[in-house]
């Protein structure tokens, strides 16, 4: 039960990584909008609360992938922009490759892509 | 009106990061929740409808700020390689000469020193000192290696912290000595080469593998992935 616990955990980490980096890739985001667009893009199927995402923001910052600057949004008001540093950018790619991997071999086991 | 800033900072409490990066973290949320609230008036919510709603994005503050303090702590204070390699290395380092120190003291107290002159080997008490400190390197090299296990270290930094004291030592041997036979010009090293090797094994090869030893258990343990 704990295996499958952290397996989901996991998973679950490792989807989150993707998501924010790859959104990052293409633009810089303050947190509220890194919820809403990966909440938009996925149509609802990966939610982020605030809760859940300052403290991978964090830690993803921490291990040098992306980097927060404070500056003013379009209302004016300041906020702190994320991007993806040349390291995240170095990053993506194989945490790409890893998740089609893994993906195409969850879709051979379970046949997921014609459920 | 409403601070958001106030009203995360009483939440949030102190939670262990140094105060310039905790007033950034709680100017961060508390904008992210001034967001979540706007979006929601812009709903249509009664004002304290979106109060509520933004403030649902967090069940567990404490639990928040934990999470946030374990990632904010290990970068403001330390790296990786510095908790992994040199925090432990640096303990075991400080075990290994502060286990000397005892050994030497409880061993070359005058009542031990006349007593064991006077037995079989002149030289007793000095041998017991040093083999009681041989005899407690197990334990130096097991807690080197465990701290650095402990903080995620991979193979490599984990023998390296757990036989730190013995890697110290082979540089007093094989660099500071000999710089120093030649700086002073006293030969005694060189026309006594055994002496020097003798001192070699005693005191940098006996205790690394008695470090090793002690080692190893946690530098063959699967290394511990960070969260």
């Amino acid at each position: 039960m704990r295996v499958a616990q952290r397996i989901r955990s996991k998973i679950a980490r490792g989807s989150a990584e993707l998501a924010i980096l790859a959104l990052l890739a293409d633009q810089s985001l303050y947190g509220f909008e890194i919820a809403r667009s990966i909440e938009e893009k996925t149509e609802g199927a990966l939610r982020f609360n605030l809760a859940s995402l300052y403290p991978m923001l964090y830690a993803l910052e921490k291990r040098g992938w992306i980097k927060g600057r404070w500056q003013a949004n379009r209302a004016g008001r300041d906020r702190r922009y994320y991007s993806l540093t040349p390291a995240g950018k170095k990053r993506l790619a194989p945490l790409r490759r890893e998740w089609h991997g893994f993906f195409r071999a969850l879709d051979r086991l379970a046949g997921v892509t014609n459920a | 009106m409403l601070s958001w800033e106030i009203l995360v900072r009483e939440r949030i409490g102190e939670f262990g990061v140094p105060p310039g990066q905790r007033e950034e973290i709680v100017a961060e949320l508390a904008a992210h929740m001034e967001d979540l609230y706007e979006e929601g008036r812009e709903r249509g919510l009664a004002e304290s409808e979106a109060v509520a709603q933004a403030l649902e994005q967090v069940m567990d503050w404490q639990s928040l700020a934990r999470r946030i303090r374990r990632v904010k702590r290990d970068e403001g204070v330390v790296n990786a390689r510095t908790r992994q390699l040199w925090l432990p290395s640096l303990v075991s380092l400080t075990l290994a000469n502060a286990l000397l120190m005892v050994m030497a003291k409880l061993s070359l107290e005058p009542r031990m020193i006349v007593s064991y002159s006077m037995s079989w080997y002149p030289g007793g008490a000095l041998m017991l000192a040093y083999l009681q400190w041989l005899a407690a390197q197990p334990l130096t090299g097991a807690a080197g290696a465990y701290l650095s296990y402990r903080a995620g270290g991979d193979r490599l930094a984990r023998l390296l912290a757990g036989l730190f004291p013995s890697i110290v030592m082979l540089g007093l041997w094989c660099v500071l000595i000999p710089v120093s036979e030649i700086v002073t010009r006293h030969a005694f090293v060189m026309r006594h080469p055994v002496y020097f090797a003798v001192g070699a094994m005693g005191w940098v090869l006996c205790p690394g593998m008695a470090l090793l030893f002690g080692a190893m258990p946690f530098v063959a343990a699967p290394k511990i992935q960070e969260s």
